[in-house]
């Protein structure tokens, strides 16, 4: 799917062409002046928060159809017990399952606002029994279930399968492919992602541009525009380069070991993009030093901690032993949420932003129930206690409604148990937070079960070992979240030859192009 | 040999305004250069030391091949591991040997091993043939990791083919990607073959996405994209052939339920499994009809898997993908992030040749013009970048180093300490043996945004690592390992530089500079980093020695000061980050 045009309708004022060093970014002077005009409180500032499940989700064990017929498919084909009693059989103790229990699952009731799932006879759902504070919020309207999403080129039906040229997202299934098609509608080696070019598009509203987009301990390609690039922060802390203005006894070469550093030999290409690395480095390493604020202070830390491996507040409890430990999906939220609390320093000044962290692990082929049920402990825990501090920032600033989360993965997983795992799929189900989400609900098609013949399911959403076929494209979620960051309609849809952030979006109906998930 | 090359220096320095040394042309196989030799090692070591340098220009690079390829490792990983775990229970009894003990091991084969250029591969191909110590079965036994080490080890000089056999029944491999107790389809309670190694033997380690030519460029299809080299059905088909896998066991347990022996529960667990490739457990293997690549293996009876497996990677070892598919990741991983396409045909062709003998391949990858002569940083695209764990090996190796545990005195193994070197914003940022996944640390494809080398149409794989926090904490963890060596042995740093020989060169700061740009650079420094870290040295005063010498010890700290500075200057310059 890489041919769609190269996007050309920003050719904004390029002054990134310098390498970022100064990024005096809003050269027009009157959107300067309303930029400071607005400088402080919550008004006009807005952020994305990207949560990558990275290793492909299994979605299936994430959001549960819990009605009867429903959950007699999903459990005769992840539990091998349930499929023995099926059959007449007798239980056999000890053979593993990918199965929930479902007494522990949560229920969940659904609006069905967009009538997604009008004609389904039961609507009964209900998330993994790890969820619970992301349930609670779900009740209270603060989060919303997108089902059913994938990467799609136009809308797709199984029959279409069997066309050969039916146009498809390329090397589906595959980790990295994938993981760069949720981010940026191409595969590996693409270098654009939609974060990124929604902040070329909305940067203007910022003084600089190099805090627009920010990876926490990454940089993946969702992050980088055509001139935004990604600024990566740390969760083990910040430091000067080469000392403190004094590099073994001297300031000359403190001063020179950064000169070298950040100079390319000349006419080397690879050094060129090492050096421009440096130099982004170097040239907000005093703004950073002096604004963000420290991460053993409230409301995100425990003032008085020794370290992050000791701060309660960032400490979850993992399910299959009990103990308290540091959940390393809170601790990047810790610097996001600390980042946003700099956004109105001097040399930040940042209306919109992306972010993105990343929580590994999600690649569950064995012991999925143990490993899965872990990280659904640490996504609950993360994202809770991330919509928890948002409400009580510095200044008593509440930013709830601000701040919208949501995730994405490789894809979803396969429905079939392959022993103690699942296989990788293609369609997932996903989760949108923050105070502005029409929560409460679920928007899109939830995939129907139906039953299962010769490896194949009769279902229209269930493909060869029950991998889902997206009945809702990733351009639909890009969409709806585009729009509450204000990005134009052009910009998302894109115009004649000229592909959009969203570069399929056209090819879905304009009515279902937002989900309607966000307020 | 030697006397040719002294009669060719001779002679060039005659043409040396002419066209060049027409007798090299003729002995190619002796550097002309120190520049040349330097280079050469810098491909196949983990660092050009001076004793390399000096063995290359005496011998010539197929010698020094033939001798690398001849020399055995100096430990296995598995008695390293073993060892320091005795070691442990001596010093530390309440804490057992853990995974830093495999990184341990690693630092001081890479830093003292005599037979780098098989260290040197076996990372390659530890980087292409994927295991994590992250992976939490791995982390709580390291010696499956160890045992993995050392199959690459055995197998580095093989062919790919027994190298892919190798690395398949390995247990740490099964146990990475969960086909160590992958069990046959079973319809009637809704069970298929796990498929994460098929899928991953075939797009990570032997033929990748899309149909290739031998020159490493995809095969187009009608639509303008790439031709995918499998589909979704082969992976289901390859995934029952690897069924039926698990751990060695020995006669001890003979007894022990079948079943119990293939979940690896805790009364079937041999530790010589660890080491030994897994075995076939014929009940669980499939043996129903399955096809996959064009290749069809009807239903059959009897004990199949050692027989299917056979199938499978002859299959995969024979597909016209692997030669360019591996050749070009090798380059990649040895000399230049983009090769031509013609180099990776020439070295695809001797892969084809030789039916994938790992020595003609890697002498084909070292010895091309692509990868010989002198590094010339202008040549604007050529080159790689180092990686970190590569920078540290390369600093420590150009210098002479001491550590406590170097000696291996008292009985105990030889031993660096170094360990920790993950942490980006405070260290090198890259822990080896602990990958993020079986994707490596960074990709063969990836392409940094908004670069010249994108625009280009260039890779840079090792940049998917570099970031606004690892710049910095690359330059800070090389002052750290000046100031304070690296690693920890006892309650004294591993390694520490030895830097005192240098005392005298650093009187003159360019006599110094000439020195730091042999051992660092390999005598091509550009002018005017010369010029910036002379000038910078300059200024650290050394005083005048006193008529009672009472000063020598401010002396010689200004001199350590001067040697310090010009390392530095030059570790974080791209003449260095970028090898050429």
């Amino acid at each position: 799917m890489s041919t769609h045009p190269r996007r050309s309708f920003l050719k904004q004022a390029s002054v990134l062409g310098a390498a970022g060093l100064t990024t005096p970014w809003a050269l027009n002077l009157a959107s300067m002046g309303a930029a400071s005009a607005q400088s402080s409180g919550t008004t006009d500032y807005k952020a994305l928060v990207c949560i990558f499940l990275a290793g492909g989700n299994d979605a299936h064990n994430t959001v549960v159809a819990n009605d009867e017929a429903s959950w007699y498919y999903y459990s005769t084909a992840r539990d091998p017990n349930a499929a023995i009693v099926a059959n007449g059989g007798t239980p056999v103790p000890g053979l593993p399952s990918t199965a929930l229990t479902r007494s522990q699952l949560l229920p969940i009731t659904i609006k069905d606002t967009g009538g997604w799932n009008a004609d389904r006879n039961f609507k009964v759902f209900a998330l993994h029994p790890q969820l619970k504070r992301i349930r609670d919020m779900y009740n209270a309207g603060k989060a919303a279930v997108i089902a059913n999403v994938g990467p799609l080129i136009t809308p797709t039906n199984k029959i279409d399968l069997y066309d050969l040229t039916f146009p498809l997202p390329s090397s589906l299934m595959s980790h990295n492919d994938q993981q760069s098609m949720w981010q940026s509608f191409a595969p590996e080696g693409s270098v654009a992602g939609w974060g990124g070019l929604m902040m070329d598009s909305l940067m203007s509203r910022n003084t600089v541009s190099t805090f627009s987009s920010i990876g926490i301990n990454s940089g993946p390609v969702w992050l980088s525009g055509k001139q935004v690039m990604p600024y990566q922060l740390s969760t083990s802390g910040l430091s000067r380069m080469a000392g403190e203005g004094s590099t073994f006894g001297s300031a000359a070469v403190f001063q020179t070991v950064r000169k070298i550093a950040s100079t390319p030999h000349a006419g080397d290409t690879l050094a060129q993009d090492y050096t421009s690395t440096v130099q982004r480095a170097l040239s907000v390493e005093s703004t950073l030093l002096s604004s963000l604020p420290g991460a053993m202070q409230a409301p995100w830390g425990t003032p008085g901690a020794a370290s992050a491996a000791t701060d309660p507040l960032l400490k979850y409890t993992d399910p299959n032993t009990g103990q308290s430990a540091l959940n390393p999906l809170a601790q990047q939220l810790q610097m996001v949420a600390r980042m946003i609390a700099a956004r109105d320093a001097t040399g930040i000044g940042a209306k919109r932003q992306v972010f993105m962290v990343t929580l590994g692990g999600f690649d569950t082929h064995d012991t999925l129930l143990s490993t899965h049920g872990d990280l659904m402990a640490k996504l609950d825990h993360g994202v809770a206690y991330f919509y928890d501090i948002l409400s009580k920032m510095p200044g008593g600033q509440d930013l709830r409604s601000n701040v919208t989360s949501f995730t994405a993965s490789d894809f979803g997983r396969a429905l079939n148990n392959n022993g103690d795992g699942t296989d990788h799929g293609w369609g997932g189900h996903h989760f949108v937070f923050g105070g502005s989400v029409k929560g409460g609900d679920m928007y899109g098609r939830f995939p129907d079960f139906s039953p299962f013949d010769q490896g194949n399911y009769f279902s229209a959403h269930l493909m060869t070992n029950g991998v889902l076929l997206p009945s809702q494209s990733v351009d639909q979620v890009v969409y709806t979240l585009g729009k509450w960051m204000d990005v134009s309609e052009s910009s998302l849809t894109g115009a004649g030859s000229t592909a959009g952030i969203a570069p399929n979006i056209r090819n879905f109906n304009a009515s279902v192009r937002n989900l309607g998930f966000m307020a | 040999m030697i006397g040719r090359w002294l009669a060719c220096v001779g002679l060039c320095t005659l043409i040396l305004s002419g066209s060049g040394c027409v007798v090299g042309e003729d002995s190619p196989d002796i550097p002309n250069t120190r520049s040349e030799a330097w280079r050469f090692l810098n491909h196949a070591t983990f660092g050009p030391t001076e004793a390399d340098v000096a063995r290359v220009k005496s011998i010539g690079y197929n010698a020094w091949l033939e001798e690398q390829f001849a020399m055995p490792s100096d430990t296995t990983a598995r008695a390293f591991l073993e060892q320091r775990d005795a070691e442990l229970k001596v010093d530390q009894p309440a804490n057992p040997s853990r995974f830093e003990q495999i990184v341990e091991g690693f630092y001081t084969r890479a830093l003292i091993d005599p037979a780098q250029l098989r260290q040197r591969v076996v990372f390659a191909l530890s980087e292409i043939l994927v295991v994590s110590l992250n992976h939490p079965e791995l982390n709580a036994r390291p010696a499956l990791v160890a045992g993995y080490i050392d199959t690459l080890n055995a197998n580095a000089f093989t062919d790919f083919r027994t190298l892919l056999e190798a690395v398949t029944k390995s247990p740490a491999m099964g146990i990475y990607l969960s086909f160590r107790a992958n069990q046959k389809e079973d319809d009637s309670i809704g069970r298929i073959p796990d498929e994460n190694y098929a899928r991953e033997v075939m797009q990570l380690f032997t033929i990748g996405l899309h149909q290739l030519n031998l020159d490493g460029t995809p095969v187009m299809g009608a639509n303008g994209q790439p031709k995918p080299s499998y589909t979704s059905a082969d992976v289901q088909g390859l995934a029952k052939i690897f069924t039926g896998w698990s751990f060695y066991r020995g006669p001890a347990y003979a007894s022990q339920l079948e079943w119990d022996c293939f979940q690896g529960k805790s009364n079937c667990i041999d530790p010589e499994g660890a080491y030994r490739p897994m075995v076939s457990y014929a009940n669980y293997h499939s043996t129903s009809a399955t096809s996959f690549l064009n290749v069809t293996v009807p239903a059959r009876s009897g004990a199949s898997a050692e027989a299917d497996l056979k199938i499978a990677l002859d299959t995969l070892a024979n597909h016209k993908n692997a030669a360019p598919f591996f050749s070009k990741q090798l380059i990649q991983r040895l000399v230049t992030s983009n090769p031509s396409p013609a180099y990776v045909a020439r070295v695809a062709q001797k892969f084809v040749d030789t039916k994938g003998n790992l020595k003609a391949v890697i002498k084909a990858i070292l010895l091309d013009d692509e990868a010989l002569g002198t590094p010339y940083h202008a040549l604007s695209t050529d080159g790689k970048v180092r990686e970190p764990v590569l920078r540290l090996t390369a600093l420590l190796r150009a210098f002479n180093f001491e550590g406590p545990g170097l000696a291996g005195s008292g009985g105990r193994v030889k031993n660096t300490g170094i360990s920790l070197t993950g942490d980006a914003s405070q260290s090198f940022g890259q822990l080896p043996w602990n990958s993020p996944s079986v994707f490596n640390f960074f990709r063969p494809g990836y392409v940094p945004p908004q670069s010249k080398s994108a625009a280009l149409g260039m890779v840079l794989p090792e940049l998917q690592i570099a970031s606004e926090i690892s710049v910095t904490g690359y330059v800070n963890a090389v002052v750290s390992l000046l100031s304070n060596g690296i690693g920890k042995v006892g309650n004294q740093a591993g390694v520490r530089l030895v830097l005192t020989q240098h005392r005298p060169l650093a009187q003159v700061p360019s006599d110094l500079v000439d020195e730091v740009n042999n051992r660092l650079l390999g005598g091509i420094m550009s002018p005017p980093l010369q010029k910036d870290i002379t000038a910078a040295l300059a200024t650290i005063p050394v005083p005048t020695p006193n008529s009672n010498g009472s000063n020598t010890a401010d002396i010689n700290a200004a001199l350590d000061r001067r040697i310090n500075a010009a390392i530095l200057m030059t570790a974080v310059s791209t003449e260095f980050l970028i090898q050429k």
